[in-house]
């Protein structure tokens, strides 16, 4: 097992955002996190880089615990984070951008080689390489800031929503890319993402948070098949007779 | 007509002076017109009602039925969470002669359907969208039904559909009448007999169709008349409503109590905000199942696990302090007078706890609907609050027998109510005859002469027995004892309430009809649970994942061993299971009130089962 999470908990303040969070992923696997706003989500994947300290619980990676570590130490294990809202550094160019992630690493030819690769994965970050990364679109920034994760040689790639704010068919373009990742490197994948839909259609194995907790954990698969899954996720809410449902079933996940 | 109806009209019990509960209601509102009589909170804020707008939305609602086509002794029902407008609307129709009844808001469409057509249902109050979506789903097979009146208009504005009113545009209507018109609600006050129905409840019914109760306004006005027995209430008291309406004991609590003492009932915003409600209001009066102050004990219980230990030495030196006391007042002797340490340490500790609970207050507290662990008697008592025991059915109309203050009994449930007997029959049947046995089920002859005897000895189906005294002691459910391999007779209801004292469970069910031994299927409760694991840094991620946690299923088993040495060898539980599923109300598995339904466990649970018997 790759990543180990268990019994996470953290407080801002007098309020628990996660309230004992255990989940794991495997080498080469695609694992999704899915839940609503404020189900604690990002507050994972912070206290997994190193960004926030957990107030209880332990993180495993590759064996040995790495929560209460500096954020640079995390990322030097492998454990990298391609934040919320991409984050990429405007006045730098594409290229710059891209190597500000093999910041810490001295082995050049595996840098040029990864470059060469990531330049592989999106052309478009090829023919804009001298641009200010300021300039790009939404979906060509959050190229960036992948390929500027995989430029520090992960091997567990963690994003936080990389479908937001993109269009339909860029997300599917993302989530294609992220796959052939994973395909080609073996680099594990943990994706946090509101749109259920597209990460149970990509992961492997999926986890649902609700209010701090995890509520459902099974392959995407075997997710997808599941009637409160679906009506929360995917759309499949029946029309009341009196017109636009507005009322929530309780729902047990089963 | 059995004889307990006989009875009933031939000498009909009086509250003072008025014969049926809408006559009273009449006189309250004349009396303490200007007294708050139901609060609800909307929006954080508590809005009030006085005696004089309940019965005056009573009326409006009333006119507006008759002006609907509705005639005497025709049902109406009211499909929501317990709110002012559920007691309005019950009134308003028992006022007009027509009958009330309840629906659980957790019904599915089937149990909607039926209890509609099987009472002939012709208006239907409900809550809201969700369940305006049920309604509708059955109405067209429902021909007697001919509107749909919907309390909340959130989500419907847009609706236009001739069978589906607001409740405001109806109370309109009914307020435009009641200018002209308001005689005909006070005639229809008048022409009401004692022997006339009030409402109807209809029976969870662990088997078959859910049958319709029939309590007549003899039957609610006895039960008012006995209020100050076992109550100690004045006027202004208050008294928070939050189990289901649909229930007898609450609708005996909001309605009819509330009318007979003057209680002021507080509806709480929802179902998640009773325990701050509770603490908000501080009731004088709480009725709620053993199930109900069990949480609350649990939570003090866990609570404290968490706190500072400066706390917790003065709790735990409180407790066994106040322990003695508890013993002496069970045995009927005078609690040695505590020294001034020991009274230091109970005001500091048990005030707050009360405060916490929201029962500094509350001058009766009753239980009943289940069997009471002991402990949960002593633990109450020690912290000042005298939990007393009572027995009643939705065939009583209400208690039937209640522990008088200072007179609790261990394992026992009171006293008979004043004018009523108690008989053992054969197999141990407890029976009671007097005005607060019921009418008969509704439309069902057959059902109504096996419940009834000829000369009005209700049969309840429970078993137990009669102290010298004249107290009772239930024991079981006669169909539910368990008759092992070995012969062995096993009451399971009472080994379950044992069980469901731990905070860590639920909900138990305990099997061996023809089995070798006795074993036990557990539902967890998911937060103490959880949060046990937490602390433990047990992992685990779903439901499912945490029952099947090799701590939690050791947890469980303590729990279960903690309880064994209090059983006798034949009834002690060898082995368990734990539901690895959420259940919740919606599920067949669970009554309404949250209980495991033993049959339906025991088909769907099967293998588990089976599995705890080895060949």
């Amino acid at each position: 097992m790759l990543l180990d999470v268990q019994n996470l908990e953290t407080w801002y303040g007098p309020i628990a955002a996660m309230k004992g969070i255990n989940l794991s992923v495997s080498k080469g696997r695609i694992v999704a996190v899915m839940g609503a706003n404020g189900a604690g989500k990002t507050t994972l994947l912070n206290t997994l880089a190193g960004v926030i300290d957990p107030f209880k619980g332990r993180t495993l990676f590759e064996g040995r615990e790495v929560q209460g570590l500096d954020a640079d130490e995390v990322a030097r294990r492998g454990l990298v984070l391609v934040p919320e809202g991409r984050q990429v550094y405007p006045f730098l160019s594409v290229r710059e951008n891209l190597m500000m992630g093999a910041y810490a690493r001295a082995d050049r030819d595996a840098v040029a080689r990864d470059l060469s690769r990531v330049q592989g994965w999106f052309p478009r970050l090829r023919e804009r390489d001298a641009q200010h990364a300021g300039l790009l679109s939404g979906g060509e920034q959050q190229m960036v800031a992948i390929g500027r994760a995989y430029m520090s040689a992960p091997k567990l790639l963690m994003l936080d929503e990389p479908s937001l704010g993109l269009s339909p068919i860029l997300v599917h373009e993302i989530f294609g890319i992220i796959r052939r990742i994973r395909d080609e490197t073996g680099t594990a994948v943990l994706v946090v993402e509101q749109n259920a839909a597209i990460a149970l259609k990509h992961g492997d194995d999926g986890y649902i948070m609700e209010l701090g907790r995890i509520v459902a954990a099974d392959t995407c698969a075997a997710l997808s098949q599941k009637a409160d899954v679906r009506e929360a996720y995917l759309g499949g809410a029946a029309q009341g007779l009196s017109g636009a449902q507005r009322w929530k079933r309780r729902r047990t996940w089963r | 007509m059995n004889s307990a109806m006989r009875q009933a009209i031939s000498e009909p019990p009086l509250f003072q002076g008025h014969d049926t509960p809408a006559k009273v209601l009449r006189s309250r509102a004349r009396d303490w017109a200007a007294r708050p009589a139901l609060r609800h909170k909307r929006r954080g804020l508590w809005q009030t009602l006085t005696w004089a707008d309940y019965y005056a939305q009573a009326r409006a609602f009333g006119l507006a039925l008759r002006d609907l086509g509705v005639e005497r002794g025709e049902v109406i029902a009211v499909l929501a969470e317990n709110r002012p407008e559920w007691v309005i609307a019950d009134m308003g129709a028992q006022a007009m002669g027509m009958v009330g009844n309840g629906v659980y808001p957790t019904a599915s469409t089937d149990q909607l359907h039926h209890i509609l057509t099987d009472s002939a249902c012709r208006v239907l109050v409900v809550e809201n969208q969700e369940q305006l979506d049920k309604a509708l789903a059955v109405r067209d097979s429902c021909p007697a039904l001919v509107r749909i009146v919907v309390l909340d208009r959130e989500g419907l504005r847009g609706l236009s559909d001739p069978g589906v009113l607001f409740w405001n545009d109806l109370l309109a209507t009914g307020d435009a009448l009641a200018a002209t018109r308001a005689s005909e609600f006070e005639d229809a006050i008048d022409a009401g007999r004692p022997s006339d129905l009030a409402f109807l409840v209809y029976t969870s019914g662990t088997t078959g169709a859910p049958k319709g109760a029939m309590i007549s306004n003899a039957n609610a006005v006895f039960q008012m008349t006995k209020a100050p027995e076992y109550l100690d209430a004045v006027p202004g008291d208050k008294l928070v409503s939050f189990l289901p309406l649909c229930h007898i004991a609450e609708r005996m609590a909001s309605v009819f109590n509330a009318i007979a003492l003057g209680l002021v009932v507080h509806f709480p915003e929802n179902s998640g905000t009773v325990a701050q409600d509770l603490r908000e209001v501080a009731p004088h009066i709480v009725f709620a199942p053993p199930r109900f102050w069990e949480k609350m004990h649990s939570q003090v219980e866990l609570f404290l696990r968490d706190a500072i230990s400066p706390a917790r030495w003065v709790y735990a030196r409180a407790l066994a302090s106040g322990r003695a006391g508890v013993e002496a007042q069970l045995d009927g002797r005078l609690p040695p007078a505590p020294g001034l340490s020991g009274r230091l340490l109970q005001r500091l500790a048990f005030r707050n706890i009360r405060i916490f609970l929201g029962l500094q207050n509350c001058r009766s507290a009753l239980t009943g609907a289940a069997p009471v662990p002991p402990d949960l008697i002593r633990w109450f008592l020690s912290i000042g609050v005298e939990l007393r025991e009572a027995f009643g059915m939705t065939e009583t109309s209400g208690f039937a027998t209640a522990t008088p203050r200072r007179g609790i009994k261990l394992g026992w449930a009171g006293l008979p109510a004043g004018g009523t007997a108690l008989r053992i029959a054969a197999e141990g049947e407890i029976q009671i005859r007097g005005p607060n046995v019921f009418a008969g089920y509704w439309k069902n002859p057959a059902k109504t002469a096996e419940t009834l005897t000829p000369d009005g000895w209700l049969c309840t189906g429970d078993c137990g027995e009669i102290s010298p005294e004249g107290y009772l002691a239930i024991r079981d459910r006669i169909k539910d004892i368990i008759i092992t391999a070995g012969g062995k007779n096993i009451a399971p209801t009472q080994i379950e309430s044992q069980l469901k004292f731990s905070p860590y469970i639920t909900d138990a069910v305990v099997i061996g009809e023809g089995r070798r031994y006795v074993t036990a299927l557990v539902m967890i409760d998911l937060e103490h649970v959880a949060r046990f694991a937490q602390d433990r840094a047990i992992p685990y991620t779903d439901f499912a994942s945490l029952t099947r946690s090799g701590a939690v299923v050791d947890l469980i088993r303590a729990e279960v061993e903690a309880v064994n040495p209090r059983l006798a060898r034949v009834e002690q539980i060898k082995d368990f299971r734990i539901i690895d599923q959420l259940l919740t109300a919606e599920d067949e598995e669970l009554t309404p009130t949250m209980k495991l339904k033993r049959k339906v466990i025991a088909q769907k649970y099967a293998t588990l089962i089976d599995g705890m018997y080895p060949a």
